[in-house]
């Protein structure tokens, strides 16, 4: 059912992937043998109804969650040999993530927030890029304020620039829009694609809306924990 | 790519911190209660031991001090002394003050003749004018002797048969802490006038001090145990200015290990609350942690982070406890005013400070590591999930770290330690209160949420909050146990200590003492008791001083320490002889002599004291009495009775031994109170000589001393209650998250406030109760152990007070979770929703 990819572009592979959850006595089945190759460069929409395994999908590509089974390879880097600390570090510099609930640390200006992954990184001029990466998203007069004092499209703007600042291949981002108006909605998904077309980023969103999902070159559509449809958009 | 490293890390610590560190509050106030506890007490016990040891010339009134009972050093003797040094002579003995003036009363005083060399060291200062050798019919006296008889100078007293006259008072006498326990205040005239009194009397209780001041650089030690060796037979009792006052050292130093204790039972408390607090911090920062780790942030790196934010506010609490704990002496020196021996001024203490810090530092660090290990370990995805994971736990890494801590800590206890076994057990008894609450804790929530769900929704709340997740349980349980249990153990305590006071004097117990009375005028004595008071008891006894100089094989001076319980080894103890086994002893061992026995000296053994040495009937021992060493066998032991107030005695002769060793008579007599007055001045005016001593004073001093200990005690226990009532609160605090998403979905359903309120004070209430059980047996189990074990009185606690302080513990705890709640009730749920 997946689009065939050529194997020297392939930015993420998934083969044969399930994931449980829960007690060991009674485990539920989130995913259930997902295999999915996605190509350096390529946006790709994740569609599916709640609970249908889209959102356990990236955290599991994304190396936020590790799989009971199967195989994920991200970057020629073998997911299934690494530990939590491993995959933490795996993801510096490689993989960036937008949430639906933006998730920005409350005590940290906007610029600190930014700044955060690229001195976690070990990066010696976080604050400049992050000032940089800010300004790109339309933040550069904000940079001084708290989460607090900034809007839902505002703070969702400073989830894009720290999740592009360590200018990551690929970039997840979960219901980017989800929390917002249609109108700021609108400009946050024009930022993203920008964003993405800027640097070459892989982008895989994860959505339940279609007009948003149309945007994106590929479409993959989940249920109960599978894909049901890859296709073109 | 790298990681952070400390530096980035410190900056993205100090960040999460800017806003201050509200939720880090509790880890702030039970590190520095804790801390400035034991920097206080360590603090308070090093300045007085110091002031001591650095005061040791003035306090001895001299480099060396040899001291000799009821009799003086001969000729040859003071002049072999008086080659080594200057020499200063003193005596000092019990005598009575007698108002000249008519309607004063006699008082007992301790009465000291000094030569003019004295003082050889500091200064004897007068309330008005300076002080010099004093002219025979002179006598300077204490303050305290001013107060109780109204005496100024220029009045006339009279001790023995001669009368002085008040030439000043004394502001300040040098060498008091050396002197000793003293049952009076002090007056002090010339040796020519102590001469004039007739009380240096050949078997009088007196005891004459020789004090030597040597040329600079001499080493006082040296001299002293050239001394001992040289002047062996004499059995004379050795002080060098090293150790002035042994007496009072060993006190000070024992009452500060002991509070010290108390204090590490606090800070071990504290560490749950320290606990406590950093867990829901962290709990707070889950949502930071989580994003944290998706943008990339190791566990080792989330462990940097809050590592270094911990250890900040941590270092912040323990230097403010040190600064609190080095101020606290000086203001405890002034507000104890004449409790303590000495009134040192203010001076850094590095040790206890050094001590404290360390303790609290690895309090912190035991502590803080669990909650820490949890945010280590959780896992990025969490952030995509609930509040709740049931998959964190603690590491191993955190596990071995906090058995490392917790080892070095007990070193550290052990270590510094006079006792390390009493220190191991009082430690032990904490951990294993703790364990135990702990343990608790978990068992009420698995039966709570065993138990069937009540059909009453406020009811079954109160139950539901009893287990996890999201439950406090076990921080309430710790918090309410400890506080109820300190309560109970405070009240044991105290109780007891009365009851020790009232039990001192028993409804039999005499109401004088007589001491010096001439051996050979017993008969007078006793008709000139029964003309005043013919219904009057007596009990009249030989008394000598005495002290054991071998037992068994084993020479006293050959010890390297005297032996636990073994008081009776040190120094000069009362010794009598009789013919019939005494009062208030009953025969455990052996048989007591007949009344006509005349062969070898025999001794009859307390029996307490003979465990106490590993000797038994048969056995021989030596004891040195007026300058004599006399061999002699134990014959019995006696199970001595010592509550009566009458003369009790370790050791007792037989008759034919001592009988013709110049002695006096001691007594105690029985009689109504109201003919106490007469009594005493019949026997002054027939017996200059003698000392009468009211066992209401001596009663008065005991309570005072026995007060003073029970304050400190309450004092040091306040701050494991203070402790206790933060970790509670911390407790409440932690919880309040949960139970504010439950307040506002039942205000949602219509729940009014008293309604939730209720529900509260049954869920606290239900606890409160359970605890208040445990807390009655295990605070009863502490104060025995304190009372029994530790000071050795008897245990008679007041149960009626214990359960109103209980009863008022648990209503006060019960009322700071409540008002601890009350926030939660005054949130309005509109604007609560908006926020869940």
């Amino acid at each position: 059912m997946h689009a065939s990819i050529d194997q020297a572009v392939i930015a993420i592979r998934a083969r044969d992937v399930t994931l449980s959850l829960g007690a060991a006595s009674a485990p539920v089945a989130i995913l259930k043998g997902v295999t999915l190759d996605i190509a350096r460069g390529e946006s790709m929409a994740i569609l599916g109804a709640s609970g249908s395994g889209k959102s356990s999908l990236m955290a599991v590509l994304s190396g936020l969650e590790r799989a009971s089974g199967g195989a994920v390879t991200v970057d020629g880097l073998d997911f299934r040999a690494l530990d939590e600390d491993a995959l933490a570090r795996a993801r510096r510099g490689r993989i960036g993530i937008v949430l639906q609930s933006f998730h920005l640390l409350p005590t940290m200006t906007a610029l600190e927030n930014v700044a955060v992954p690229l001195e976690l990184a070990g990066e010696g001029d976080a604050f400049a890029r992050a000032e940089v990466e800010l300004a790109a998203v339309g933040l550069g007069h904000r940079l001084h304020h708290y989460p607090a004092q900034l809007s839902g499209g505002e703070q969702q703007r400073v989830a894009i620039a720290r999740a592009m600042a360590p200018r990551p291949a690929i970039l997840f981002a979960d219901e980017p829009t989800g929390n917002l108006d249609a109108a700021t909605g609108a400009t946050i998904a024009d930022l993203l694609f920008a964003r993405r077309a800027a640097a070459g980023t892989t982008l895989v969103i994860i959505t339940h809306d279609r007009v948003l999902a149309q945007r994106c070159e590929r479409i993959v559509e989940m249920r109960d924990g599978q894909i049901v449809a890859d296709r073109r958009a | 790519m790298n990681g952070p490293g400390w530096r980035a890390s410190w900056r993205i610590a100090r960040r999460d911190l800017h806003r201050g560190f509200r939720g880090l509050r509790l880890l702030f106030i039970c590190l520095f209660l804790g801390v400035a506890t034991l920097a206080a007490i360590g603090s308070l016990t090093a300045a007085i031991t110091q002031e001591i040891a650095a005061r040791g010339q003035v306090i001895l009134g001299g480099d060396v001090e040899v001291a000799l009972t009821q009799r003086e050093a001969a000729a040859p003797d003071k002049r072999a002394l008086a080659r080594l040094g200057a020499l200063s002579e003193s005596i000092r003995m019990r005598a009575m003050a007698q108002p000249l003036a008519a309607g004063g009363s006699p008082i007992l005083v301790e009465l000291k003749g000094v030569d003019t060399a004295y003082p050889l060291y500091g200064a004897l200062t007068l309330e008005r004018g300076r002080y010099a050798p004093l002219p025979p019919d002179h006598v300077i006296v204490g303050p305290a002797l001013v107060e109780r008889m109204g005496v100024k100078p220029g009045d006339r007293l009279r001790f023995g048969s001669a009368s002085f006259t008040v030439a000043a008072i004394i502001a300040d006498e040098p060498d008091r802490l050396g002197e000793g326990f003293t049952l009076g205040p002090v007056a002090i005239v010339s040796m020519g006038g102590l001469r004039r009194t007739g009380l240096i009397q050949p078997g009088s209780l007196y005891e004459s001090k020789y004090r030597l001041r040597l040329p600079a650089g001499e080493d006082a030690s040296a001299v002293r145990k050239s001394l001992e060796t040289r002047f062996s037979a004499q059995s004379w009792e050795y002080k060098d200015r090293d150790r002035a006052a042994p007496g009072a050292n060993r006190f000070f130093d024992r009452m500060g290990q002991f509070l010290a204790l108390i204090g590490l039972a606090a800070l071990v408390i504290a560490g749950i609350g320290v606990g406590n607090g950093v867990g829901s911090y962290l709990a707070q920062k889950r949502g930071g942690i989580a994003i944290l780790k998706v943008l990339g942030a190791s566990a080792a790196d989330i462990e940097r982070i809050y590592l270094l934010q911990l250890g900040a506010v941590a270092l912040l609490a323990v230097s403010c406890g040190l600064v609190a704990g080095a101020l606290l002496p000086p203001v405890l020196v002034v507000l104890a005013g004449d409790m303590l021996p000495v009134a040192p001024g203010f001076r850094l203490h590095p040790l206890p400070l050094a001590t404290s810090a360390l303790y609290g530092l690895l309090i912190g660090f035991i502590f803080i590591l669990p909650p820490l290990s949890r945010a280590r370990t959780l896992p990025a995805a969490a952030i995509l999930r609930g509040l709740v994971d049931p998959r964190l736990g603690m590491d191993r890494r955190a596990g071995i770290r906090i058995a490392l801590a917790a080892t070095l800590l007990v070193a550290l206890a052990l270590g510094t330690a006079r006792d390390p076994l009493f220190s191991a057990a009082v430690l032990g008894a904490t951990a294993g209160v703790l364990i135990l609450l702990l343990g608790l804790g978990a068992g009420i929530g698995r039966i709570a949420s065993a138990l069937p769900r009540p059909r009453r929704p406020l009811l079954r709340l109160a139950i539901a909050n009893l287990y996890p997740p999201g439950a406090q349980t076990a921080a309430l349980v710790v918090a309410l146990g400890l506080a109820l249990t300190l309560f109970v153990t405070l009240a044991a305590v105290e109780t007891s200590l009365d009851a020790e006071i009232r039990r001192t004097v028993p409804q039999t117990a005499p109401n004088l003492f007589v001491l010096d009375i001439p051996a050979a005028q017993q008969d007078r004595f006793r008709a000139a008791v029964a003309a005043q008071a013919p219904t009057a008891r007596l009990n009249v006894v030989p008394a000598l001083r005495g002290t054991i100089t071998a037992y068994g094989d084993q020479r006293v001076a050959d010890l390297e320490s005297i032996p636990d319980g073994a008081w009776f080894l040190r120094g000069e103890r009362g010794v009598t002889y009789s013919a019939n086994l005494p009062e208030g002893s009953d025969l455990v061992a052996g048989k007591w002599w007949p009344a006509d026995y005349a062969g070898p000296p025999l001794i009859s053994l307390d029996a307490e004291a003979a465990e106490t040495l590993g000797v038994g009937v048969g056995d021989s021992m030596t004891v040195s009495i007026l300058g004599r060493e006399i061999d002699a066998r134990i014959a019995s032991l006696r199970k001595v009775n010592w509550d009566t107030m009458g003369f009790n005695y370790v050791l007792v002769f037989s008759p034919d031994t001592l009988s013709a060793a110049p002695h006096s008579l001691a007594a105690t007599i029985a009689l109504p109170s109201a003919r106490e007055g007469a009594v005493t001045r019949a026997l002054l005016a027939s017996f200059p000589a003698v000392s009468v001593i009211e066992v209401g004073e001596v009663i008065g001093q005991v309570s005072a001393i026995l007060g003073q200990m029970s304050r400190a005690i309450v004092a040091a226990a306040s701050v494991a209650i203070l402790a206790g009532i933060a970790v509670l609160v911390g407790a409440i605090a932690a919880s309040r998250q949960a139970r504010g998403y439950d307040s506002v979905i039942l205000k949602t359903l219509g729940a009014t406030r008293a309604q939730l309120l209720g529900a509260q004070a049954l869920e606290y209430g239900l606890l409160a109760g359970l605890l208040a059980l445990l807390a009655l047996g295990l605070g009863t189990s502490a104060a025995w152990y304190v009372i029994v074990q530790v000071f050795d009185f008897g245990w008679a606690p007041d149960w009626g007070r214990i359960l109103a302080t209980l009863s008022a513990g648990a209503l006060l705890t019960l009322g700071i979770g409540l008002i601890g709640s009350l926030p939660l009730l005054a949130v309005r749920p509109a604007s609560a929703l908006r926020q869940l």
